[in-house]
């Protein structure tokens, strides 16, 4: 038998024109959600949750409610992202992001354990570096965080902009 | 063999874009046993607000994150879901223009491609997505395009949509309504005249069985094996010739992909030009086209921190001024350079794509332009994106802009995507015959956006709909 996601079930060599509506009900949310893994955040995670905290740190003003802390919103739009990209491509930023956690200066300190300035000191040598990966690897974690930052409600315009011209 | 469920049908049309909802509802009609097959999820167009991150995650091909490799990345965004690109994109529409019809004859050996003979399919479809210019004035950013344009003599023109406007007016009385997707046209009437629809279903592979096709495909963890007598590949300029390489169908396959690459720059102006509702603005410049265009962006905050990335200190201007910001593209049309592989079994393929010097120039080139326009509009400021900008003030600024962007630092984008799989009757460089057919290959049709010989240099779903419609009446030979 052959499941739809709906909950349909449709038999072996059942001709078309018999065939019941395979997508009667729209997919909820969570189903559309690629499924984080259920293991504890590891050194991956706690890096990538330590550079979306940065760059949003970077955006805040004052007055500025929407862009305050906490930024576990930002953490899980940048992970769900990456969980999206192709897997060819995902590996490598995952191998990029550990050597990025373990190349925090004092040696032997990861960069989620370092203080905010060090952590800014270190994105900004990786932005300007005058290698092309490095600054690739700060565009696309400062590129999605920045786009999640701007999306929260309250940040300008984007808690409103319920446009209905679709 | 476990877990392998069998279905037949006629036609079986894979993907559900403006190519294969078009396919489907032509064959439809005229009482064929239509079988549509799409990847992506079936969500109604109102499941997310337009150009927002939940769009993203919901329609977007790998969530917006794909990139073609080269001697830079060129980042590029692909619809995955019902309706395909028309859910995604402003709905602007054009018609092919006649010199591009042209080129494709002479070039490719392309037949019954005339303007004459693709009137009657443009005014169709025209009529079915409610194609026109919008019934008020245009977003105030898009006007400052046409009054930049005006004021440097160059000309601009108000883009058609297909769109309907019946939801009221935006706070500055620019229309509102609802974009006209193939959800909304050409899909719906689809499955109302008798077609199937199964959404969430990756096909792998098609095999030869008899005259006819299997269709390997999986869906909820299942496999499914679906016959036909015809197969109708939609699937976009990527997964098409990515399904026909891995079905061993390679010749003139994947190896000519033409693009759009766009770059950015945002303006900053005295006066307020955008607002929480300012919507798709309408205007492009085409004096320069087809080898430059200009128009204006999706300029939402979001939009706008991505555009000025390259400015880190610019939160402050950001958070008071949006609402003084629009974001503008310059766009080249590219060459066919690039090239679409498998990679191993996984769903993605790997792209390449080329960019020569003339073309790293001419993106140079627009960017220049578009900023000295956006400063004669009325700009105190233009932020170009590449890497190393500095804003711009005055004319005399402008030459900080390099006359070629250097690959890697130009921060490349684009959303059109087509010419993997060429049509004509120029077998040496053609994957398909004038009407879609490949060639060599019975009873296989291709659909889509993979067809165009070469890139439009004008948003191409007009173009992609009117060969649809044609190639799929050539079929039930009624043309």
């Amino acid at each position: 038998m052959l499941s739809s996601r709906s909950g349909i079930s449709l038999p072996n060599e059942l001709p078309l024109k018999d065939m019941p509506e395979v997508n009667p009900v729209p997919p909820r949310q969570e189903e559309l959600d690629v499924p984080a893994p259920s293991r504890r955040p590891g050194l991956f995670e706690d890096t990538v949750s330590a550079i979306c905290y940065e760059v949003a740190r970077s955006q805040i003003i004052r007055g500025a409610q929407a862009e305050l802390p906490p930024y576990n919103d930002v953490t899980a739009f940048v992970l769900g992202q990456w969980r999206r990209m192709p897997r060819f491509l995902a590996w490598p930023v995952w191998i990029a992001t550990i050597v990025f956690a373990l190349g925090a200066l004092p040696p032997g300190t990861l960069f989620h354990r370092l203080a905010p300035n060090k952590r800014f000191d270190r994105l900004e040598s990786w932005r300007v570096s005058r290698l092309g990966p490095r600054r690739s690897f700060v565009r696309f974690y400062r590129s999605l965080a920045l786009l999640a930052v701007y999306s929260r409600p309250g940040t300008p315009a984007t808690g409103e902009c319920r446009t209905s011209t679709h | 063999m476990p877990n392998l469920d069998t279905l037949k049908t006629e036609v079986i049309v894979i993907g559900s874009g403006p190519g294969g909802s078009v396919t489907a509802r032509v064959l439809a009609e005229r009482g064929k046993d239509v079988l549509i097959l799409e990847e992506g999820p079936d969500l109604p167009l109102e499941s997310c607000v337009p150009f927002s991150i939940d769009e993203m995650r919901q329609k977007y091909r790998a969530g917006g994150l794909n990139p073609a490799m080269g001697p830079g990345l060129i980042a590029f965004v692909e619809a995955c879901c019902v309706g395909g690109g028309s859910e995604i994109n402003s709905a602007l529409y054009h018609r092919t223009p006649d010199t591009i019809l042209e080129e494709w004859r002479e070039r490719f050996d392309l037949k019954e491609t005339s303007p004459t003979d693709l009137s009657p399919h443009f005014h169709a479809n025209e009529k079915t997505l409610s194609v026109g210019v919008m019934p008020g004035p245009p977003p105030l950013a898009s006007l400052k395009l046409a009054e930049g344009a005006g004021r440097m003599g160059w000309r601009s023109i108000e883009v058609p949509r297909s769109f309907k406007y019946d939801s009221g007016f935006g706070p500055d009385g620019v229309p509102l309504g609802v974009r006209q997707s193939m959800t909304k046209t050409f899909v719906a009437q689809a499955l109302r005249c008798g077609a199937r629809l199964m959404s969430s279903c990756r096909v792998r592979q098609l095999r030869r069985s008899g005259n006819g096709w299997s269709v390997l495909a999986t869906r909820g963890g299942r496999r499914i094996e679906i016959s036909a007598g015809t197969v109708f590949v939609c699937a976009g300029a990527l997964q098409t010739p990515l399904l026909l390489r891995r079905s061993g169908i390679t010749r003139n396959v994947g190896n000519s992909l033409a693009m759009h690459p766009t770059v950015k720059v945002v303006a900053e102006f005295d006066e307020e030009v955008n607002h929480e509702q300012l919507g798709v603005p309408v205007h492009q410049v085409k004096e320069f086209s087809p080898r430059i265009g200009f128009g204006c962006s999706i300029s939402s905050p979001p939009y706008l921190a991505l555009a000025l990335a390259d400015y880190p200190g610019i939160a402050w201007q950001l958070r008071e001024r949006w609402r003084h910001m629009a974001i503008y593209y310059a766009m080249i049309t590219g060459p066919c350079t690039g090239r679409v592989r498998p990679v191993f079994d996984l769903p993605d393929p790997s792209i390449r794509y080329h960019l020569s010097d003339p073309d790293l120039r001419d993106l140079s080139t627009g960017m220049i332009r578009l900023s000295a326009l956006l400063l004669a509009a009325g700009a105190r400021r233009v932020y170009p994106s590449y890497r190393g900008a500095m804003p711009i003030s005055g004319k005399d600024e402008l030459s900080t802009i390099p006359g070629t962007l250097i690959a890697d630092r130009a921060h490349v984008t684009t959303i059109h995507l087509f010419s993997s799989c060429p049509m004509g009757e120029d077998t040496s460089r053609c994957a398909t015959d004038s009407v879609g057919r490949v060639h060599g290959v019975p009873n296989l049709i291709v659909n889509d956006a993979s067809l165009l010989c070469t890139a439009p240099g004008v948003n191409p779903q007009g173009t992609i709909m009117a060969l649809a419609r044609r190639n799929a009446l050539h079929f039930l030979g009624e043309l």
